[in-house]
């Protein structure tokens, strides 16, 4: 009797167990698997507009304040680091910190990673095509890599920014290619955005031109005359059609078209001005070469580029001192960049009509299309004025004075426009430094090691920025290639392909 | 059987009498021949008792008148009249002879004497009024009495074996270590034995009371060991290395993280203390790394279920938020065995590929009664090492001058906010606030800053028991403040385990909860409220007082005496920063367990470890160091969980020579997290930590899920007890991989040879093992790492905004697969006296699943890939020895461990030439194929061939061309050594450890030597002053003096003369070339890890005063250090527990040394 119940017992048992593995059966728990390791944190379809606003924002802040902020505010001679940024003003090469990182992180990682998965999702043919998304992407993607090759020289471009499909370790391409792409590239997006419709546009998600495709066929063909521009000295064939079909098209001409963000002097750090929320407090001061340009020519805008000193007069502090009298100078006070430059509400611009005004004066001044270089070179003065927040007496004043006017040699009214220009890309100073190295204006003198560091660079400007240290861990064999194609090698002294005239 | 013999004389002469004596007396008879006796005699007995009632009432002073009477009469004579009974055997002895007794109110001593005087009988009178007779010239039966006690505790020892040597006659002790012993013949020996005890062998002589104190043995070959799964086997079985650990272990001498109390007790156990405040993290790493960059902690497992125990669960970047570990009670462990080889741990296959530590806790005993234990901690803690600072130079960046001339412009930069300034010389000054400050160095500012720790553990346990049930419930409370100034943690433990016994089912139940509230953990690595950071380079004449008093500027902002960002006024931090974190975990269990027939059981589990975790931190506005002087906030809630069930049907059996047993088991684990997330800066009302007062917040969630099945199956088989093979084979099925890849097989071969049961060896070697194993383990992946999702950004623009995450994930990702080997041996040698034991092993981990960084130039930051391989080999060595162990209770025992572990990177992805494993500055801890793990990278200064420094020809060193090793941050070997003397009650034990050959990159001190705080910058300071003047040009005519860096000239090759032109060079000019080779210390130590002097009061003594136990100690952590190069830090003083955090140190806060006393009492 016992025996038999025992074997019940185990027979139950048994079962129990079987049935217990059957619950692991686990083909059973396939499906729950996949269900399991679905992952309810984020979203797996995505409307492309979505993707855009959030590339756009980016273009007007990560994207711009490691490389405008620290790196070219000192190159461009505007501002003056006292701290670790210092480093950059000394022109080091190896930076602590690997600040000559920061654009390339920032273009990859925060604009074209955006660009190109819209590029990818609204293609011909692809899953959600989409004409007039797909074109303001790109030109917004050329812009991007068009700041990138201009800092670096050779960069991926065909390739770049790819990883998402596979490109793990992307080829180098020149200079030359990418801006004859570019260019290319830019006149395809003309003509689609000719054909497009702003109300299917980008669905309320456009930060830059809000949906507007005739604003956006306008900053296009300004971007290609800027890209044109600054391969005209050394291509001057594409060059100068490049110039003559932008000149046909519109273009920036108000200040009404410029690609602007405004900060917000609010509480909130989403719409602070980029350059406040990066702004360490007392790491700069406003460079004694703005100083004294503006003073030297009683222009207005000194009250707004810089702040004065405790007796109500404005010091600039020198670039590039050497350590002994750096210290000295340091105890004393400056004037640190402006309110405009630097504070809660600073504006952040992609690009603006006195850039295109300046460039049109220089073509007229070269005989390059149109004329009369003067009234484009007061229109781009009279531009800046008006966005800085110049009061109009102000400008009448200043529009009065010989700087206004357009004097002297061919050369001496190209170092003018250059001059105005300069002033006027405060506070997106990147272009300042990359039309500084294409034209040699304002020029720079060459460090003496006395009182200036001769850095890295035998005292000369620095005209590229080194690759990151991370791309030589991660793409090696790549980025090797591209040294072996610069001219004088991996140095902050090599010059890019554009960068001839000086 | 003694005791059979001895009743079958006495039915023969005394049967009545034996029936009284029996009834009354020997209670430990057989029950069941107890009971039947009992009832057929009970009728009988009636009227004897009342016949002899008379008698039990006589006094013992009794008068006698015999004359020549019998012996055997005058024997009876004297039972009927007192209460006296008699023992001996009629046909040895000759009871017929006469003699004459007369004595009047005589006591019985005087009356025997006087009867074997004259008989020439001998008697002996023994307890309970029994007298034993015998020939005097023969070989008496004597009967033996005594206490067995243990001669560490003094306590009782129940159940000890005393043995007759040379026969199996013997007898065991009572609950209270008492015995008694009947032993014929002269010159017989008793041996004393006991589990866990060393054997001890008396020699009877004419001794009728021996008590023994033995001493505990160390670690034998016959221990019974906890095992995967949680199976007790006998050590000898096992073909794998496993240590295990008594509980006292881990709780005598009191560590902030259990898991800390492991240092230098395990061969092949590398934990580290983290200085990271009350409660922070240790990390523990079993024989080496072995994932690149995954999780290389061990799992836990408490009780046979798996405990949470990730890294930093709560951890935010700037702050160790603790572990896991640190929850567990030490008071409630029972054991602690650690499975340090793939074939012990295989079993728990893809957790199992860094090692598995089984903790038993405790469960009360199964005997009627009730057992209450007192446990009571205070502990003081100060800093161990502080760092060493110059107290010659004030504050002055270039040229050795006071920068500060104008009291509007007191608050200064870099370099005027150094410390190569002038000498102070008590002269007056316009100090930082804009007053007169007496130029001179004021008292250590870190003795100023921090405070005296102090702990309070208080441990109450109760334990019921009956036959068959036991319940244990323990209550813990601690109060622990640390030595930075505001940072407490308060912890409860509540643990309740009940267990019975029930026919054929065990059942047992817990249930354990903790709650902590840890207040204002230190703020690390480089951050504004990291105090010892900012007090590191505060100028040797800013006095922290001063910062004490000038926390707040005129508008309610944070007042600082440098204008740099990245540092703060501690003392502001003090009041305007802080965090608090608070935890509830469940941990509960609960098991069943049949017998189904004889052999096999059935055993179902199911176990839940729960935390929900708050997390608030606060930085309030007018904070310069946090977003632009606004503040921040956060505060977040997350739950974690993890549920285990399993089943085991397990079947054992011997046949002949051969036993085998053969199980078979599954588990199903269910992993869940959430998080509910809020944060903000902005505040509107200074000094109100509440979300509602930001102007900017955020919000967010985040939920995972996680399943993974098992199944497995385990075999073993021995042969004579003498081979022992082992087998193990497990599939899993995650939820956390595709479903083409998500079933993995891991298996584990283990094979034990005891060889002295094989062949017979000389006398020394008690007993001799090789053992060998082979398995393979592994190490998945966490949910979410098969596909890409788009996450949406929260923010108050009118644009709805998506962002693409830059980790790209890989769908067909497999599980990391570890395949190890080992061998090894257990000897013992002196009636184990002697142990030693060694082991070498081998590991390959495969298919490393990483995120391995990608080029930036694919617009992606990493991608989550298989890739790369692992190797790990070492030795762990262990040698237990009694060294002295006298009759008289002193003894002394030593242990030391020995571990020596390499870690090699074989590969890693091949489009990568490194992995950075962590960094700071431009240090970095990187992976790189063919090389040890835990390389430190960095520039060194440019050399020639010979190894010499180049110096250009202004005096400075240059450059090196690229980054170059500095050496590994593992140790090259580390050990234990840990001596204990006890006697009679009294104990003193302290365990040395160390660590050999490992490196640490000192952040803090890059900093210290930049801002001249550092004592080494005094080098050459002096003669730079002497030869130069007040403005810090030198002297004409005077050959400049200062700091000459040691080197060759790079163009001559002579050694450097040329001092530098300024004495800030000397830390400036490695800051300017980023050169970290001054500040890669030297890591190794050997210190006094533990020390304990305790006194176990004497069981005579506590038992008056109605205790079982009563024990007080005087313990010691941290407290020497014999050899240590590195200065300004106990190179354990890490910022985390993470995979290489025991590399980097950045001035977070010292180790501390613990002095407390403990008591421990039982009722």
């Amino acid at each position: 009797m016992m025996q038999i119940l025992k074997k019940q017992k185990m027979k139950k048992l048994t079962s129990v167990v079987i049935a217990f593995v059957f619950v692991f059966g686990m083909n059973a728990c396939d499906d729950r698997f996949e269900e399991v390791n679905t992952n309810p944190n984020g979203i797996s379809d995505v409307d492309p507009a979505h993707l855009f606003a959030t590339g756009a924002r980016a273009s007007f802040r990560s994207g711009v304040t490691g490389y405008d902020y620290k790196i070219t505010s000192q190159m461009a001679h505007f501002y003056v680091g006292v701290f670790v940024e210092r480093f950059i003003d000394q022109y080091q090469q190896d930076l602590s910190g690997g600040s000559y990182e920061d654009l390339y992180n920032a273009v990859y990682r925060d604009l074209i990673r955006y660009y190109n998965e819209i590029l990818l999702l609204t293609g011909p043919g692809m899953e959600k095509e989409h004409p007039m998304q797909y074109a303001v992407a790109d030109v917004m993607a050329v812009l991007s890599f068009a700041k990138l090759t201009d800092a670096f020289g050779d960069i991926p471009y065909f390739n770049g920014g790819l990883g998402n499909i596979g490109d793990l370790s992307p080829v180098y391409d020149s200079q030359r290619d990418i801006y004859v792409d570019m260019i290319e590239r830019l006149g395809n997006d003309i003509e689609a955005l000719k054909q497009a419709d702003g109300t299917v546009g980008l669905i309320g998600q456009d930060p830059i031109y809000y949906d507007d495709p005739d604003l956006w066929i306008r900053f296009a063909n300004s971007l290609r005359f800027r890209l044109a521009m600054r391969m005209r000295h050394v291509e001057p064939g594409i060059a100068g059609e490049t110039i003559t079909k932008c000149l046909s098209e519109p273009l920036l001409t108000t200040n009404l078209h410029n690609a602007i963000q405004i900060g917000v002097d609010g509480d909130n750090s989403q719409l602070f001005s980029p350059w406040y929320n990066s702004y360490s407090y007392y790491n700069f001061r406003i460079s004694d070469r703005v100083v004294t340009q503006l003073s030297t020519t009683n222009d207005p805008r000194l009250s707004i580029y810089a702040t004065p000193i405790s007796d109500g007069t404005y010091k600039g502090f020198v670039n590039g001192l050497v350590e002994e009298v750096f210290a000295e100078a340091i105890d004393m006070e400056h004037s640190y960049p402006g309110e405009y430059l630097v504070g809660r509400g600073a504006p952040t611009y992609l690009m603006t009509a006195a850039e295109i005004a300046f460039l049109q004066a220089e073509c007229a001044l070269f005989g390059l299309g149109g004329s009369d270089a003067n009234a484009h070179y007061r229109n781009g003065i009279e531009l800046t004025m008006r966005r800085v927040g110049v009061d109009e007496d102000s400008i009448t004043t200043f529009m009065a004075t010989e700087t206004a006017t357009l004097s002297g040699t061919q050369e001496e009214q190209f170092e003018q426009i250059c001059t105005q220009l300069w002033l006027a890309f405060a506070p997106n100073i990147s272009e300042a430094y990359s039309m500084m190295r294409r034209t040699g204006y304002p020029s720079i003198p060459d460090r003496d090691g006395v009182i200036t560091d001769p850095g890295d660079t035998e005292g000369e400007l620095p005209s590229r920025l080194v690759y990151p240290l991370s791309e030589k861990l991660r793409n090696g064999d790549n980025v090797q290639v591209a040294i072996d194609n610069l001219n004088g090698g991996d140095e902050l002294k090599t010059r890019v392909w554009w960068d001839v005239r000086r | 059987m003694k005791r059979l013999e001895l009743f079958a004389n006495r039915i023969c002469f005394k049967f009545f009498n034996y029936l009284i004596i029996d009834l009354f007396y020997d209670r430990a008879f057989n029950k069941k021949i107890y009971l039947i006796m009992r009832l057929t005699v009970f009728l009988i007995l009636i009227g004897i008792f009342q016949a002899s009632a008379a008698a039990f009432s006589l006094p013992s002073d009794f008068d006698i008148d015999v004359k020549d009477k019998m012996v055997k009469d005058v024997l009876t004579e004297i039972q009927e009249n007192t209460d006296y009974r008699f023992f001996y055997s009629d046909n040895m002895i000759d009871l017929d002879q006469r003699i004459t007794i007369q004595a009047r109110n005589a006591n019985i001593e005087t009356v025997m004497l006087d009867l074997a005087d004259k008989s020439g009988l001998s008697y002996k009178i023994m307890e309970d009024n029994l007298i034993v007779i015998s020939p005097a010239k023969e070989i008496v039966a004597i009967t033996v009495t005594g206490t067995v006690i243990s001669s560490t505790d003094q306590a009782a020892i129940p159940g000890v074996n005393v043995l007759i040597k040379g026969t199996n006659v013997g007898t065991i002790t009572d609950v209270n270590g008492k015995y008694v012993l009947e032993i014929e013949g002269d010159n017989s020996i008793l041996v004393f034995s006991y589990v866990g005890y060393l054997s001890e062998e008396v020699e009877v002589g004419d001794q009728s009371v021996i008590n023994v104190a033995l001493a505990e043995s160390i670690e034998a070959l016959q221990e019974i060991i906890v095992t995967g799964l949680s199976i007790e086997r006998d050590k000898e079985s096992l073909g794998y290395s496993v240590s295990q650990l008594p509980g006292e272990e881990v709780n005598q001498v009191k560590a902030d993280n259990f898991a800390s109390a492991l240092s230098g007790k395990v061969a092949g156990l590398q934990v580290t203390e983290s200085s990271t405040g009350v409660g922070g993290s240790t990390r523990i790493i079993l024989r080496g790394i072995t994932s690149i960059s995954g999780n290389n902690r061990p799992l836990f497992v408490i009780d046979g279920v798996p405990m949470l125990s990730g890294y930093n669960e709560e951890n935010d970047a700037d702050k160790d938020g603790g572990d896991a570990l640190g929850d567990i009670n030490p008071e409630d462990i029972e054991s602690v065995s650690v499975l340090k080889g793939a074939g012990a741990a295989a079993v728990y296959g893809s957790r199992a590929a860094n090692g598995v530590i089984l903790i038993t806790t405790k469960k009360g005993a199964m005997k009627k009664g009730v057992e209450v234990s007192f446990n009571s901690t205070y502990l003081r803690d100060n800093p161990l090492v502080l760092p060493d600072l110059q107290n010659v130079y004030g504050q002055g960046g270039l040229r050795g001058r006071y920068p500060i001339t104008n009291p509007n412009n007191t608050v200064l930069d870099h370099p005027s906010i150094w410390s190569y300034g002038p000498k102070m010389d008590s002269s007056t000054v316009i100090g930082w606030t804009g007053e007169d400050m007496t130029y001179a160095s004021p008292e250590n500012q870190f003795e100023y800053y921090y405070r005296t720790g102090q702990s309070f553990i208080n441990n109450l346990s109760v334990e019921l028991g009956s036959d068959n049930s036991s319940l244990r419930v323990s209550l813990t409370d601690q109060h622990t403040s640390g030595i930075s100034p505001n940072n407490n943690l308060s912890r409860q433990t509540f643990s309740a385990r009940g267990f019975t016994k029930q026919n054929i089912f065990e059942l047992d139940a817990k249930v354990t909860y903790i709650h902590h509230n840890v207040e204002n953990r230190p703020l690390l690595r480089e951050n504004g409220g990291n105090a010892p950071l900012s007090l590191s380079i505060l100028p040797r004449n800013i006095s922290a007082q001063s910062l004490e008093e000038n926390t707040t500027d005129e508008f309610g902002n944070e007042r600082t005496w440098l204008i740099d960002e990245t540092f703060g006024n501690p003392y502001w931090m003090l009041q305007n920063q802080g965090n608090y974190d608070i935890k509830n975990r469940y941990q509960t269990s609960f098991s069943l367990k049949t017998d189904i027939t004889k052999g096999l059981y059935l055993l179902l589990r199911s176990g839940l470890d729960q935390a929900t975790v708050e997390d608030k931190n606060w930085v309030n506005k007018g904070t310069k160091t946090s977003s632009n002087g606004r503040g921040n906030y956060s505060h977040s809630i997350s739950t974690r969980a993890e549920w285990n069930s399993d089943f085991l049907l397990s079947y054992s059996n011997n046949a002949g020579q051969f036993s085998y047993g053969v199980s078979l088991g599954g588990n199903y684990r269910v992993d869940t997290y959430s998080k509910i997330d809020q944060w903000g800066s902005g505040y509107q009302i200074p000094g109100y930590y509440n979300i509602s007062n930001l102007s900017e917040y955020y919000t967010n969630e985040y939920s995972s899920r996680y399943e993974v099945g098992s199944l497995y199956a385990l075999g073993n088989v021995s042969y004579g007890d003498a081979l022992y093979l082992d087998l193990t084979y497990r599939s899993d099925w995650s939820s956390s991989l595709s479903l083409e890849n998500n079933q993995f097989n891991y298996y584990s071969v283990n094979l034990s040879w005891l060889f002295t049961n094989t062949f017979t060896l000389p006398d020394f070697f008690s007993s001799g093992k090789l053992r060998g194993s082979i398995a393979q383990t592994g190490n998945d992946t966490g949910p979410y790492r098969l596909e890409n999702v788009y996450n949406v950004i929260q923010s108050p623009l009118p644009y709805s905004m998506v962002s693409i995450p830059g980790e790209l994930k890989t769908f067909d990702l497999l599980p990391e697969i570890n395949d190890t080997w080992e061998l090894g041996t257990d000897l013992a040698f002196l009636k184990n006296r002697l142990l030693f034991n060694f082991t070498y092993y081998y590991s390959l981990a495969k298919n490393q699943i990483m995120s391995v960084p990608i080029p930036t130039s694919t617009s992606y930051s990493s991608k989550v890939l298989n890739s790369g391989e692992l190797q790990n080999d070492g030795i762990e060595m262990q040698l237990d020895a009694v060294i002295i162990n006298r009759p008289s209770g002193f003894t002394w025992d030593a242990m030391l461990i020995y571990t020596q572990n390499n870690t090699l990177v074989k590969s890693i992805h091949p489009d990568l030439n490194s992995i950075i494993l962590n960094s700071a500055w431009q240090a970095s801890i990187q992976a790189i194929p063919g090389e040890e793990y835990g390389l430190i990278y960095g520039y060194d200064w440019k050399r020639d061939v010979n190894g010499n420094r180049l110096i250009d020809s202004k005096g400075w060193p240059i450059q090196g061309d690229s980054i170059v090793s500095h050496g590994s941050i593992n140790p090259d070997f580390t050990f234990g050594f840990r001596n204990s003397f006890s006697y009679k009650g009294f104990t003193l034990s302290f365990l040395i450890d160390g660590t050999m050959g490992a490196k640490i990159y000192s952040w803090g001190k890059t900093y210290k030597m930049l801002w001249g705080t550092d004592a080494e910058t005094l080098e050459g300071r002096e003669e730079w002053f002497e030869t130069h003047d007040d403005n810090g040009f030198p002297i004409p005519g005077v050959e400049p003096g200062g700091y000459i860096f040691e080197g060759v000239m790079e163009d001559s090759g002579e050694p450097n003369t040329i001092p530098i032109e300024d004495p800030a060079y000397r830390g400036y000019l490695p800051y300017k070339d980023q050169v970290i080779t001054e500040s890669v210390l030297d890591a190794s130590s050997i210190r006094i890890r533990e020390a304990v002097l305790s006194y176990t009061f004497p069981s005579k003594l506590v038992s008056k005063w109605k205790m079982t136990n009563l024990t007080l100690a005087l313990t010691g952590r941290n407290l020497y250090f014999f050899y240590k190069p590195a200065d300004h830090i106990d190179p354990e003083a890490g910022y985390s527990s993470g995979n290489t955090g025991n590399g980097i140190e950045q001035s977070t806060l010292p180790s501390t040394r613990s002095i407390g006393f403990n008591l421990r009492v039982s009722f």
